[in-house]
């Protein structure tokens, strides 16, 4: 039987421009018509979920893609904080689901 | 024509008569009318270099500085602002009416005018090349502003920094320089030749005066290009410093002085990301005009930055 593996979702329905520098990432919803500043990872990890629902497991995965000399378990604690950090700022939602990606 | 051209008995007749005395500033005309005073004083000495309006000119706001009818007009009199007949403030002390008329005509622009994206902040140049100074009360921004202005800079506004929604330039806006508490005393005593408007004690922000733009600024109407971001902070006995500011955070923080950020949308997200990008930004703190000035200096020519 799988585990339950939850998937994080964006907590909005306003539509995310980004606007990157190298030292953080301008986020604008559309929507709410705010502005927040977000670290490059973060605002990667929302720009994929924009695109739909992912665990954090998939994240890790595309996200080693860019960092090819860090462990598996490296790039996924990372992006378990980073998606922790998400959710306490109110960008992200997390859902359980029932089946592995 | 400049206001200072018109004899003193036709400058009290238009801002007591049914139009009003209308002023240009920048790309806006205001019609003004007042029988109070202090507030004919405070536009004399401190708008006498800007052009009137032409006959038939369009105006974009009629306001007016009235005492209200009541038995406020004698026992501790009181003065309201009158937007295109709306009172939208709170009255004030009479003594205050001529900064009233200067916080009024800010929030008319600031309220209303949502073809540029307004941000809080002062803006001068130097060889066409902007600084955009946002900052909070407090800050030092005014009394940096107007020692800069008073040594070569160019004033676009001390208050409200408008921006063209597609060119990204700064319209200028030159107002007269507010000044408070203890910066009134040092800008007299660092620009003695400066004029200084009426000093009023006890409004909401302490003892308030407005420094009056030069003639060229008054008059000058042509938009210039930003090139840096600074947010000044005056700290005591400090040297100045300039230091490179973020530009994400710059970005956040531009977006938060925004008056209507909301309402410019994703166009205002995209312009202010657009001058961030354009630009350099810093923080600055200082202590002594004269070596904010120095720093300011080495920035338009190339140097610190």
């Amino acid at each position: 039987m799988p585990n339950p593996s939850p998937l994080w979702k964006i907590n909005s329905t306003s539509q995310f421009h980004f606007h990157p520098w190298p030292d953080g990432v301008a986020v604008y919803l559309e929507g709410e018509g705010s502005t927040y500043l977000l670290n490059p990872i973060a605002a990667e990890l929302l720009n994929w979920l924009s695109d739909g629902q992912m665990s954090t497991q998939a994240l890790a995965n595309k996200l080693s893609l860019d960092f090819p000399d860090d462990t598996p378990d490296a790039v996924f604690d990372v992006v378990e904080a980073t998606m922790s950090e998400l959710r306490s700022r109110g960008f992200v939602t997390q859902e359980q689901c029932h089946h592995d990606e | 024509m400049i206001l200072g051209e018109l004899t003193a008995p036709l400058f009290h007749a238009h801002l007591t008569g049914p139009t009003g005395l209308r002023l240009k500033t920048g790309p806006l005309i205001f019609s003004i009318q007042t029988g109070i005073g202090a507030v004919a004083e405070g536009i004399r000495r401190l708008y006498a270099q800007y052009p009137l309006a032409e006959p038939g000119e369009f105006v974009d706001y009629y306001v007016k500085l009235k005492m209200p009818r009541s038995l406020r007009r004698w026992y501790k009199p009181q003065v309201l602002f009158d937007f295109d007949g709306r009172v939208p403030f709170k009255p004030l002390p009479l003594e205050q009416a001529f900064p009233m008329l200067e916080w009024g005509m800010n929030w008319c622009i600031a309220s209303h005018c949502h073809q540029w994206l307004i941000l809080h902040a002062a803006v001068i140049a130097r060889n066409n090349r902007a600084v955009i100074m946002p900052a909070p009360p407090g800050s030092g921004k005014s009394t940096l502003c107007a020692g800069l202005v008073g040594n070569g800079w160019r004033l676009l506004s001390d208050e409200l920094a408008i921006i063209d929604m597609t060119s990204g330039k700064i319209v200028p806006m030159p107002r007269p320089v507010g000044l408070k508490n203890q910066s009134i005393d040092v800008i007299r005593e660092f620009l003695p030749d400066a004029v200084i408007g009426p000093v009023c004690h006890d409004t909401r922000k302490g003892t308030v005066a407005h420094m009056a733009a030069s003639q060229a600024d008054s008059q000058n109407h042509e938009s210039v290009t930003p090139a840096w971001v600074v947010f000044p902070k005056y700290i005591a006995g400090s040297e100045a410093e300039l230091k490179p500011h973020p530009k994400s955070h710059a970005m956040v923080h531009l977006a938060n002085n925004a008056f209507n950020y909301n309402i410019a949308g994703l166009k205002g997200f995209n312009l202010l990301a657009r001058i961030i990008d354009e630009t350099d930004a810093y923080d600055f703190s200082y202590s002594r005009l004269k070596d904010a000035i120095n720093i300011f200096e080495q920035l338009a020519s190339g140097g610190p930055g």
